[in-house]
C-alpha cells in the first residue's frame, strides 16, 4: 500500500505548478483581449454613448489602472478565497453562476462518459472476441464511420430523426432526463467508437503476449481469458483516452448546449465569449481545467491501480 | 482489403484538395450568387445539388468549401507542426532547466480542454483566419513538441549524432541534418491523424460564428446556416456534413495505414 500512497502523493504535487499555470494562461487570456474591457462595460446599453470620464471611473473601478502582475495578484487572492469576480456583462458573480449552471453539464458530461466507458469496453472486447471474423471487419468500418461524423452534424440528425420525424424525444431543454439522451448521444458517439477501437487494438496485442500462451496452455477458455487477464493489463490506455475525451466533453459542451439549449457552464462560456466578458471567461477556463486536472489525476491512479508497473517504475 | 480503402482514401483526399485548387474552374455557379426566388430548390439540371435557404447553388458552396475547410486544416496543422517540432527540440536537446520549464509549459498546454481553450482564444482575437490558426496551433502544439523531443532525446544519444559532433558539426546543423530527417516520419504520421481533428475545429468554431464568418463558403458556415432550414429540407445539412464525414473517414485511414507501416501492427499505444 506504501508505493501507491507515495505514487498518488507525487502525482498531486505534480498537479500544483499546473494548476499555478492554467490560473496564469487564463489571467493572461484576459490581458490579451482585444478591446478595453470598461469600454464594453460601459456600451452594455447600445443607445448610451458613455462620456470619457465614465470610461475611466469604470477602469479604475474594475482594477484595470494598476499594472498586470497586481492585478494577477488581486484576481488570485479572489481565487483562493472562491471568489472569481463579477461578470462585465450582468454584474453577477462568475462563481456562483457557473455553480448554478454546473448542475446540467455535469449530468450531461458524467452520462456521457459513462456511455463512452460502457459502449467503449463492450464494443472493444466484442470485437477482440470476434477477431479476423465478419463481426470484427464490419464493427470496425462502422466505428471508424461514426469517430468521422462530427459531432455538431449529428446532433442535428439525431434531432431530425427522434424528435422531428419519430417524435419520441424532447430536442431542447434540461427538464428531465429525456431530455439529456440525445446531446448524450451526440457528445459521445465519436470517443465511444475511439474507446473500442483503441480497446481492441491493446486487447490483440495482449493476447500475443507469453503470460497468454501460458493461460491458454492451462486450458482456460478464450472469453475467459480475454476478460479476466487480457483486459486487465489492455485497459490503461483507454482509461487514458476516456479521461482526455472528459476534456473533450467538457469543451465540446459549449457546442452541444447551444444546439440543444441546455443551459450549462459551455453555453455559459460562449455567451461570455460572444460578449467578451474576460472575467467570466477566466473563471470558465480556470474551472474547466481544473476539473480536466482533477479527472487527468484521478486516471492516473486508477492505471496505476489496474498495473502496478505504472506505480512501480517511476 | 485494406491496401484499397487506403488507395480509395488518398483518391477521395485527392478529390477534396484539386476540387479546393480548382474550384473556380469546377464550381458549376458562383457560390454567393444569391437567387432569392429559388430557394431550397430540388437538384435539377441547373443546380446538381439543388439550392440553400438563399437560393445559391450547394454544389458551388461545397467545392468552394473544400477551398477553406481542407487549406485551412491543413496549413493550421503546418503551423502547428512547426511550432511545436520547434519547442520540441529545442527542449529535447537543449536539456537541463530549460527543458524542464518547457515540459511543464506542454503539461500545462494539455490539461486545458482544447475546444475550450480554442473558443477562448479565437473569442478574444476575433473572428478570422489569422486568428484561426493561432487558436489551433496554441491549443495543440504541446502533443508535437512531446513526441519531437522524446525522439529528440532518443536519437541525440546515438553513435552517429556523437561522430557528427567529433567531426566539428555544431548543433544547429547536426539538428537539420541528422535530428530532423530521423524523426520526420512519426511526426508526419501524428499530422496527418492530426488533420482530420483540426478540420473539425475549424468546422465547429465556424459553426458558433467564431471562425469564419458568414456568407464565406465554408462547410462549417454551411452547417451554421443550415440549422434553421434542415428540418424543411434535409440536403443542406446532408451535404456539408458528408463532406466532413468524408473526408475525416479519408484521413482517419490513411492515418491508420501510415502508422501500420511505421510500426507493424498490434501494439495498440499507438491508435490514437
Amino acid at each position: 500500500m506504501g508505493h501507491i500512497l507515495r505514487y498518488t502523493g507525487k502525482k498531486l504535487l505534480w498537479t500544483v505548478p499546473i494548476l499555478l499555470g492554467i490560473t496564469l494562461l487564463a489571467f493572461g487570456l484576459g490581458l490579451a483581449a482585444r478591446g478595453d474591457p470598461a469600454v464594453n462595460r460601459a456600451s452594455v446599453d447600445p443607445d448610451y454613448v458613455p462620456t470619457r470620464e465614465e470610461i475611466q471611473a469604470l477602469r479604475e473601478a474594475l482594477g484595470l489602472t494598476v499594472p498586470a502582475p497586481v492585478q494577477y495578484g488581486r484576481w488570485m487572492a479572489g481565487v483562493l478565497r472562491g471568489d472569481l469576480g463579477r461578470s462585465l456583462m450582468d454584474d453577477k458573480p462568475v462563481l456562483g453562476e457557473m455553480l448554478r449552471l454546473l448542475p446540467n453539464t455535469l449530468i450531461l458530461s458524467g452520462m456521457a462518459l459513462a456511455v463512452i466507458a460502457a459502449a467503449g469496453i463492450f464494443g472493444g472486447v466484442l470485437l477482440a472476441l470476434f477477431h479476423g471474423r465478419f463481426v470484427d471487419a464490419a464493427g470496425r468500418a462502422v466505428l471508424v464511420t461514426v469517430m468521422s461524423v462530427p459531432g455538431f452534424c449529428l446532433a442535428y440528425f439525431l434531432i431530425w430523426l427522434f424528435a422531428q420525424k419519430l417524435r419520441v424525444l424532447p430536442s431542447s431543454g434540461a427538464e428531465g432526463p429525456l431530455h439529456f439522451v440525445l446531446p448524450c448521444l451526440a457528445v459521445s458517439a465519436a470517443s465511444a467508437c475511439a474507446a473500442a477501437r483503441l480497446l481492441r487494438a491493446s486487447l490483440l496485442g495482449e493476447l500475443g503476449r507469453n503470460y497468454i500462451l501460458t493461460a491458454r496452455a492451462k486450458g482456460l477458455g478464450r472469453g475467459r481469458l480475454l476478460l479476466r487477464h487480457a483486459l486487465r493489463n489492455a485497459l490503461p490506455p483507454t482509461v487514458t483516452h476516456i479521461a482526455s475525451a472528459f476534456g473533450g466533453l467538457l469543451g465540446g459542451s459549449m457546442i452541444t448546449e447551444q444546439i440543444f439549449s441546455v443551459p450549462g457552464i459551455g453555453s455559459y462560456a460562449l455567451a461570455a465569449i460572444q460578449n467578451r466578458d474576460y472575467t467570466a471567461l477566466r473563471g470558465y477556463v480556470l474551472f474547466t481545467g481544473l476539473v480536466f486536472v482533477l479527472v487527468c489525476l484521478g486516471c492516473d491512479l486508477l492505471c496505476a491501480w489496474l498495473n502496478p508497473q505504472i506505480r512501480l517504475g517511476e | 482489403m485494406k491496401k484499397a480503402l487506403f488507395y480509395a482514401a488518398l483518391a477521395v483526399l485527392a478529390v477534396f484538395i484539386t476540387a479546393g485548387i480548382f474550384a473556380e474552374v469546377l464550381a458549376p455557379c458562383d457560390p454567393n450568387a444569391v437567387d432569392l426566388a429559388n430557394p431550397l430548390a430540388a437538384p435539377s439540371s441547373a443546380h446538381w445539388l439543388g439550392t440553400d435557404h438563399l437560393g445559391r447553388d450547394l454544389l458551388s458552396r461545397l467545392i468552394y468549401g473544400s477551398r477553406s475547410s481542407v487549406f485551412l486544416a491543413f496549413f493550421a496543422t503546418g503551423c502547428t507542426l512547426m511550432a511545436g517540432s520547434l519547442i520540441g527540440l529545442v527542449s529535447g536537446w537543449a536539456g537541463g532547466w530549460l527543458d524542464q520549464l518547457l515540459q511543464g509549459v506542454v503539461n500545462l498546454f494539455q490539461g486545458i480542454p482544447s475546444t475550450a481553450f480554442v473558443a477562448a482564444v479565437l473569442g478574444l482575437l476575433g473572428p478570422g483566419i489569422r486568428s484561426l490558426l493561432i487558436a489551433v496551433a496554441a491549443s495543440s502544439w504541446a502533443g508535437f513538441s512531446r513526441v519531437v523531443r522524446n525522439q529528440v532525446l532518443a536519437v541525440r544519444e546515438l553513435h552517429y549524432i556523437e561522430g557528427a559532433r567529433a567531426l566539428g558539426a555544431g548543433s544547429f546543423s547536426i539538428l537539420c541534418r541528422h535530428v530532423l530527417p530521423n524523426i520526420m516520419l512519426p511526426l508526419l504520421v501524428l499530422a496527418a491523424a492530426r488533420v482530420g481533428s483540426t478540420v473539425l475545429t475549424v468546422a465547429a468554431m465556424s459553426f458558433l460564428g467564431l471562425g469564419l464568418r458568414a456568407p464565406a463558403a465554408d462547410w462549417g458556415i454551411m452547417i451554421s446556416d443550415a440549422k434553421l432550414y434542415y428540418i424543411k429540407d434535409l440536403k443542406v445539412l446532408l451535404a456539408p456534413a458528408a463532406c466532413l464525414t468524408l473526408f475525416c473517414l479519408s484521413i482517419h485511414l490513411i492515418a491508420d495505414e501510415l502508422r501500420d507501416r511505421l510500426d507493424g501492427e498490434g501494439d495498440g499505444a499507438h491508435m490514437l
